[in-house]
């Protein structure tokens, strides 16, 4: 029997005890293994989508909410830019410019109003289905229709956003004619919608009954001129795009007036993009991000807090390590008379201290091992935490 | 053969002193050192096992000196030649009966596990009434098992020296006689020489020679 031997036959006749130093330093060592994998993982995710989102435009303001909102379809405040801008870059011919409308949420998912531009950039396509073809169709996300068990052919609501205000759009009938593949990005957790569906959700685009008619219902009209007609608020408007009812949807307004969060800008170039950056550059009300920078700055930051937290993590195993010198000494004052044992019997110089050490090194292994696990697991996880992140 | 000559020993910085003008200790012979708490039982014990190296004077069994041996060689000795058996057993909880018996095979590498250990092992437990308890952790024995099974793992290396330390003061009259006399026939089964130190007077009787250690030891003024 080996000194290894010996020590494993100790360390298992004593499992409970073994057991609780085992899970003590595992515990010890997994927070911060854990955290840097899991920093890793968001980092690498958090870049790959940057770089693969060349240049946004929106509202001059706060650049990592603006980024993060576009990457990761943060519901919030409408606006910022508009459809004008998203037609003054296509006709720049420098880029290619993708609307992102991300004001709205359908059962709690972000609702996504783009263009099929959107699709081709992340490289989307459909599992079942296909993309939104036209007013009213919607494509989900794998993990949304996983979670409303939705498929092609069925329908969602979008979201009521103020339950007591009467004079507010209703929430829209979506069909749902397709579902995304699985990316294990943001793009899975989304609601997609034509800009123009969105703008519908918006009250900005709205289909009603025809008053132009002769028939028309009276008693909703207002005044009728030549050149328009005045309805009051019991005009019916539809909450549904149907065959019927399709071409009765239109926008009052100009492209100004039509709302976008954000958009993304594909640069033909190189050179286009520096000399979009430069127009941006003197635009009061606009700016215009790498994300790729803004989430190297933002990584920056969580690098910094992470360094803390490692200082911190070395104090914590500078005292675990006190701990396992005070529980090896106190161990061997309680085995004093079984190792005086082993010396009085002929053991060989430095057996016990050996014992001891290998003892110490199979407790160390088991947490080391502990640990990895758990902290494997959490990076399976992984996706899935960055994914509420 | 155990011979002291002249040995003198002390613990450095106190007041005991032990000195032995001559003992001599036939093969064989069964021996008891008596004497009140302090007299230097345990260390003249430890002495003729090797385990204590005296301050002068000489120490030799069967001839070989161990006061002069080196470390490593009076280890090698005393794991080949001396058996021990202790008071409290010392046996090794994490251990079975089994490993607990062949201990001393695992502690080195002078000795060396055979057939013939495993023939002898299986012969000591058999006489010494263990025989069905070797899978057994020693937590699940009595006393007087355990201190059988102690006896077992001093015999095991066929001892020139069998070294009881107090080997019955932990168990009642009955199982203190039925020790007594099992480590009396293993040692002359085996045909070695017993030394034990013991306070129980009742059974001296059992023994060849009795010898009161008070008369070697004195404690001098610091």
């Amino acid at each position: 029997m080996s000194v290894l031997t010996l020590a494993w036959r100790y360390l298992a006749y004593y499992r409970t005890r073994t057991l609780l130093l085992v899970v003590a330093l595992a515990l010890t060592c997994v927070l911060p293994l854990s955290a840097h994998m899991l920093i890793r993982v968001f980092s690498e995710r958090l870049l790959a989508r940057a770089t693969a989102t060349p240049l946004i435009v929106g509202p001059r303001g706060d650049r990592v909410n603006l980024v993060l909102k576009t990457l990761y379809f943060r519901s919030g405040d409408g606006g910022g830019v508009s459809e004008a801008d998203v037609k003054s870059l296509q006709d720049s011919g420098l880029a290619l410019a993708i609307p992102m409308h991300l004001r709205y949420t359908a059962q709690g998912h972000p609702l996504v109003g783009t263009s099929l531009d959107y699709f081709d950039l992340r490289g989307l396509h459909t599992r079942e289905g296909t993309l939104p073809r036209r007013l009213g169709d919607a494509v989900l996300g794998l993990h949304v229709a996983e979670l409303l068990h939705l498929g092609p052919g069925d329908s969602l609501l979008t979201d009521q956003q103020s339950l007591y205000d009467i004079s507010s759009t209703y929430p829209l009938k979506l069909h749902v004619t397709g579902v995304l593949a699985h990316t294990g990005t943001a793009d899975d957790e989304a609601v997609f919608v034509d800009v123009k569906t969105a703008w519908i959700v918006d009250g900005v685009s709205h289909g009603h009954t025809d008053v132009t008619a002769a028939n028309a219902d009276s008693s909703v009209i207002l005044e009728r001129t030549d050149h328009e007609v005045k309805t009051n608020a019991a005009i019916v408007e539809y909450n549904e795009v149907t065959d019927a009812n399709i071409a009765s949807f239109h926008t009052h307004g100009e492209d100004k007036d039509l709302p976008i969060s954000a958009v993304i800008v594909v640069p033909h170039d190189a050179k286009s993009a520096t000399l979009l950056k430069a127009r941006y550059g003197l635009s009061k009300t606009r700016q215009m991000l790498e994300p790729v920078a803004v989430v190297r700055e933002l990584m920056d930051l969580v690098f910094r807090v992470q360094r803390f937290f490692d200082a911190n993590f070395a104090l914590v195993a500078t005292a675990a390590a006190l701990f396992l010198g005070l529980i090896l000494v106190l161990s061997r004052q309680l085995r004093r008379r079984e190792l005086e044992t082993m010396w009085r019997i002929g053991c060989r110089p430095g057996m016990t201290a050996q014992l001891q050490a290998t003892e110490l090194t199979i407790v160390v292994v088991l947490s080391l091992l502990l640990a990895g696990g758990v902290a494997l697991a959490a990076l399976q996880l992984a996706p899935q935490l960055v994914r509420l992140i | 053969m155990i011979t002291l000559r002249d040995v003198a020993f002390h613990y450095p910085g106190g007041p005991f002193r032990l000195q032995v003008p001559a003992l001599d200790v036939a093969s064989g012979e069964k021996v008891a050192l008596i004497g009140p708490s302090g007299s230097g039982k345990t260390s003249l014990l430890s002495i003729v096992c090797g385990l204590l190296r005296p301050d002068r004077g000489s120490v030799q069994i069967d001839g070989e000196e161990l006061a002069t041996l080196s470390e490593a060689r009076r280890r090698a000795f005393r794991i080949r030649r001396i058996g021990f058996v202790f008071q409290e057993f010392e046996l090794l909880e994490y251990l079975t009966v089994r490993e607990n018996i062949l201990l001393p095979y695992r502690l080195t590498d002078a000795l060396t596990r055979t057939a013939q250990t495993d023939a002898t092992l299986a012969e000591l437990a058999r006489t010494t009434g263990i025989h069905d308890k070797l899978k057994r952790y020693p937590r699940t024995l009595s006393q007087g098992e355990k201190q059988r099974v102690a006896i077992c793992r001093a015999l095991m290396t066929g001892p020139a020296v069998l070294a009881a330390d107090e080997p019955t003061g932990n168990l009642d009259p009955a199982t203190a006689r039925d020790v007594l006399s099992l480590l009396m026939r293993q040692t002359e089964a085996h045909g070695a020489t017993l030394i034990v130190v013991t306070h129980n007077h009742a059974l001296l009787e059992s023994f060849d020679r009795v010898i009161e250690v008070a008369s070697w030891s004195q404690e001098t003024a610091a």
